[in-house]
C-alpha cells in the first residue's frame, strides 16, 4: 500500500470513529487546542460576588485537566500582586488604587490593571492563545488586549444591563450598553448560560447568531463545550479576521 | 526615531492649550528627524489618517460616547485611544516610545506601555491639585490618583517648569531625577496678524489710551479679580489706561460687576472670546500685558507677549517665576496683591525707557530659549537617553503573534 493510500484509509478511520463516537470537530483537531488560556474575571473563588466566580473557578479547573496551561486575572484588593497556583490555576490577583466613584470609571481603571497583569503573563509565556473575559466590566480590558495582541477574545454575558436597569435610560446605563455593544460586535465569540439569554442578546445588540454559544453551567459536561468551542474558534479565527478586516475595508 | 503622542486634543479640535503646544512639538520634531505620529480624538465624524507638516495623525471618533460626566468620558475614550494605538503599534513595530500628554490619556498609556513594553514618557503639563487649589471630591480624586500613577509608570517625566516640577514630586512622591523640566515654546510666526493694526486698537479703545491686555480663562487661578482690584490704583497715576480683558470663565460675571460697582466699567472693555489673529494684534497694540496668575504651571501668555515684544507684567508665581528676570525682560510682582500688580503695570506705563528695554531682552530671550526648535531638540535628547537605557535593560517584548502561528 502506498503511502497516499494509507493517509486515506486513515482519514476514512478518523472520520468512521468520529461519526460513532458523535464528536465535534474541535475535539480531534488537537492541533488547535489553545496551549494558554487567559481568563478574566471580576471575582474567582473563594472571593465571591456573584455566579461567576464559581463558574469561572469551574472551568479554569476543566481546562487544565484538558491540558490547557491557564491563567485566571482577577480583582481581590487582599491580595494585589500575588500569583497563586490553586488546583493547577495559575491565578493572578490585582487591586485598584484609583478613586472610581462608579462601577463605570471602576471597570476601566481595573480594565487597566488587568492589561497589565497579561501583559505580564503574555511576556513570561512567551504567548497567549486566547483570552475570555467575563461580564461586562472586564470587557474594556479584554478588547482592548484582543486588538493589540491579536488573539481571539471570548466573552461572556451572564446579564444585561437592561435586564439590570429595565427601562431606566441615563448616562451611565447607556454606557454600560455601549460596552456591552461593543463586546457583542467585536468580541470572536460570546458564551451565555440560556437560550432566553442568547435571545435577549440578539434582541438588543443584534451580534451575529453563529456566533453565539449557549453552555449551560448546570449540565455536567459543560466546560468541554467550551473547550471545543476554543478549539473551534483557535482554528477558524484567522479566517474570521481576515474575512472582518474584508468587510471593513470594503 | 518614530514616537507616538497620545493626546485627548490636536488642532483643529482645541479646548484648552494642549492641543497647541503637541502640536507645535511635533511639528518642531518632524523637522528634527524625527518621525511622531499623533493619536487623538476627532469630533463630528472627522476620524481617518492625515499627514500634516510631516505629522501622521490618527484620529479616531470619540463623537458618541455617553458617560456619566467628563472624568469617565475621558476613561472610556481611553479604551478607544488604546484600540486604535495597538493597530498602529502592530503596524510600526520600530516605534521607540509613547509620549503621554496629561492624566486624559492615562489608562491608554499605561496599558499600551505594558502590552508593548515599550517606555513612557508623560508631559504633566499641570495638575488637578493645582488647578482647583486643592483635591475636595471623588472626581478630582479620581483625576489626581490617575495623574500620580502615569507619574509612576513613566520612565521620564517632564514639567515645563521647576515649579511645576517641585509640585509634582512632592505630590506624589517621585524622585527627583526621574522629572525633567523642559520649558514650552513659542512659535513666533503664528503670532503674525493680517488685521490692521490701528483698526484693532480703535476699535477697543481712544487713540490716546494706553492698552493694558489680558487674556486668558476668567477662573480663580488666573487672577483675573487681583487685575480688576489693581485697576483703580492704575486709573489714579494713569488716566489714560485701557484695560482689554479677552476670554471668559466663571468668574466673568463677579469681575464685570465689581468695575460696574467701583464705577470704572468705561475703562474696562470685556471682549469674550476671540480670534488668534485679534489676539495677536492685541498684543502688538498693547502697552502692557498682565499675567496676575495664582496658579500657573507654565505661564504661556507671557511669553507671546513677550515675542509679540510688549512689557509684561506678571505675578510672581508658578512658572512665570522663572521666566521673567526682575525689570531686565518683565516686571514681577507679588502674587495675589492687586497694590503690587497697579505698581508693576505703572512702573511701566511711566518709564519708556525701562519698557524698551524690556521689549528688546524679552524678545531676545524668546529667541535663545523658548523656541519650539528647543523644545525638541531637548526632548529629542531625552528621547535618545531613554532609549539608550532601555537597550539596556531586561524589560522586553515578546513579539505577538497571530492565534494560528
Amino acid at each position: 500500500m502506498s503511502q497516499n493510500e494509507q493517509q486515506k484509509l486513515n482519514q476514512k478511520i478518523l472520520e468512521k470513529i468520529i461519526k460513532q463516537l458523535n464528536l465535534a470537530p474541535g475535539d480531534i483537531e488537537y492541533s488547535k487546542k489553545p496551549k494558554n488560556v487567559v481568563l478574566i474575571t471580576p471575582d474567582y473563588l473563594p472571593r465571591t460576588i456573584s455566579d461567576i466566580s464559581l463558574q469561572s473557578k469551574q472551568l479554569a479547573e476543566s481546562l487544565v485537566h484538558k491540558g490547557i496551561n491557564t491563567h485566571v486575572v482577577t480583582f481581590d484588593p487582599w491580595k494585589v500582586g500575588f500569583s497563586d497556583e490553586l488546583a493547577g490555576v495559575n491565578v493572578h490577583y490585582i487591586g485598584n488604587t484609583i478613586k472610581s466613584y462608579s462601577p463605570l470609571t471602576w471597570a476601566i481603571t481595573t480594565g487597566m490593571e488587568i492589561g497589565k497583569a497579561v501583559a505580564d503573563i503574555y511576556h513570561k509565556e512567551g504567548n497567549i492563545d486566547l483570552i475570555h473575559a467575563h461580564e461586562w466590566s472586564m470587557f474594556p480590558a479584554g478588547l482592548n488586549l484582543q486588538a493589540a495582541m491579536r488573539k481571539p477574545l471570548f466573552i461572556n454575558y451572564y446579564s444585561l444591563q437592561e435586564q439590570r436597569t429595565p427601562g431606566i435610560n441615563n448616562n451611565f446605563t447607556e454606557a454600560v450598553k455601549q460596552i456591552e455593544w461593543r463586546g457583542s460586535k467585536l468580541s470572536d465569540r460570546i458564551v451565555v448560560n440560556e437560550e432566553w439569554m442568547k435571545n435577549e442578546l440578539l434582541k438588543f445588540y443584534s451580534p451575529p447568531e453563529k456566533k453565539v454559544n449557549v453552555v449551560d453551567p448546570t449540565n455536567i459536561n459543560w466546560t468541554k463545550d467550551i473547550a471545543r468551542d476554543y478549539s473551534w474558534v483557535m482554528k477558524n479565527w484567522e479566517k474570521w479576521r481576515y474575512d472582518r478586516q474584508s468587510q471593513t475595508t470594503h | 526615531m518614530k514616537i507616538i503622542h497620545l493626546t485627548w486634543e490636536y488642532p483643529p479640535n482645541k479646548i484648552g492649550g494642549l492641543a497647541t503646544h503637541v502640536e507645535a512639538l511635533a511639528k518642531a520634531q518632524a523637522k528634527d528627524g524625527i518621525t511622531p505620529i499623533v493619536i487623538t480624538c476627532a469630533y463630528s465624524g472627522e476620524h481617518g489618517f492625515e499627514e500634516k507638516d510631516g505629522v501622521k495623525i490618527y484620529r479616531f471618533d470619540s463623537d458618541h460616547i455617553p458617560a456619566e460626566d467628563f472624568p469617565s468620558w475621558a476613561l472610556q475614550m481611553n479604551t478607544l485611544m488604546a484600540n486604535q494605538a495597538s493597530e498602529i503599534l502592530n503596524e510600526n513595530e520600530d516605534v521607540v516610545l509613547i509620549h503621554a500628554h496629561d492624566w486624559l490619556v492615562s489608562t491608554a498609556a499605561i496599558t499600551l506601555k505594558h502590552i508593548y513594553r515599550k517606555p513612557l514618557v508623560v508631559t504633566i503639563h499641570s495638575m488637578e491639585l493645582g488647578r482647583r487649589g486643592g483635591i475636595y471630591e471623588d472626581r478630582q480624586k479620581l483625576i489626581h490618583d490617575l495623574e500620580g500613577r502615569i507619574v509612576f509608570e513613566s520612565w521620564k517625566t517632564i514639567c515645563c517648569s521647576h515649579y511645576m516640577k517641585d509640585a509634582v514630586c512632592s505630590a506624589f512622591g517621585v524622585p527627583w531625577d526621574k522629572v525633567e523640566v523642559i520649558p514650552n515654546g513659542v512659535c513666533e510666526e503664528c503670532l503674525e496678524t493680517s488685521l490692521d493694526l490701528n483698526e484693532v486698537k480703535s476699535k477697543y479703545s481712544l487713540p490716546h489710551e494706553k492698552i493694558v491686555f489680558f487674556v486668558g480663562r476668567h477662573v480663580w487661578e488666573k487672577g483675573l479679580d487681583v487685575l480688576m482690584g489693581a485697576v483703580p490704583k492704575v486709573l489714579e497715576k494713569n488716566p489714560d489706561a485701557k484695560f482689554i480683558i479677552a476670554g471668559k470663565g466663571y468668574t466673568t460675571d463677579k469681575c464685570r460687576q465689581m468695575a460696574h460697582d467701583f464705577g470704572f466699567a468705561d475703562k474696562v472693555a470685556f471682549t469674550g472670546f476671540i480670534e488668534d489673529k485679534v489676539m495677536n494684534a492685541l498684543y502688538k497694540v498693547s502697552d502692557v500685558v498682565a499675567v496676575p496668575s495664582r496658579y500657573e504651571p507654565f505661564g504661556i501668555v507671557a511669553l507671546e507677549a513677550m515675542a509679540a515684544e510688549t512689557p509684561v507684567v506678571v505675578a510672581d508665581s508658578g512658572g512665570l517665576s522663572e521666566i521673567i528676570e526682575q525689570e531686565k525682560d518683565g516686571i514681577k510682582v507679588w502674587p495675589n496683591h492687586s497694590e503690587s500688580l497697579s505698581w508693576g503695570i505703572n512702573r511701566i506705563l511711566a518709564d519708556t525707557n525701562l519698557a524698551d528695554n524690556i521689549r528688546k531682552n524679552a524678545k531676545e530671550k524668546i529667541k535663545n530659549m523658548y523656541t519650539w526648535s528647543v523644545v525638541s531638540k531637548n526632548t529629542k535628547e531625552l528621547y535618545r537617553r531613554i532609549a539608550e537605557e532601555y537597550e539596556n535593560a531586561d524589560w522586553k517584548a515578546v513579539k505577538f503573534v497571530s492565534a494560528n502561528q
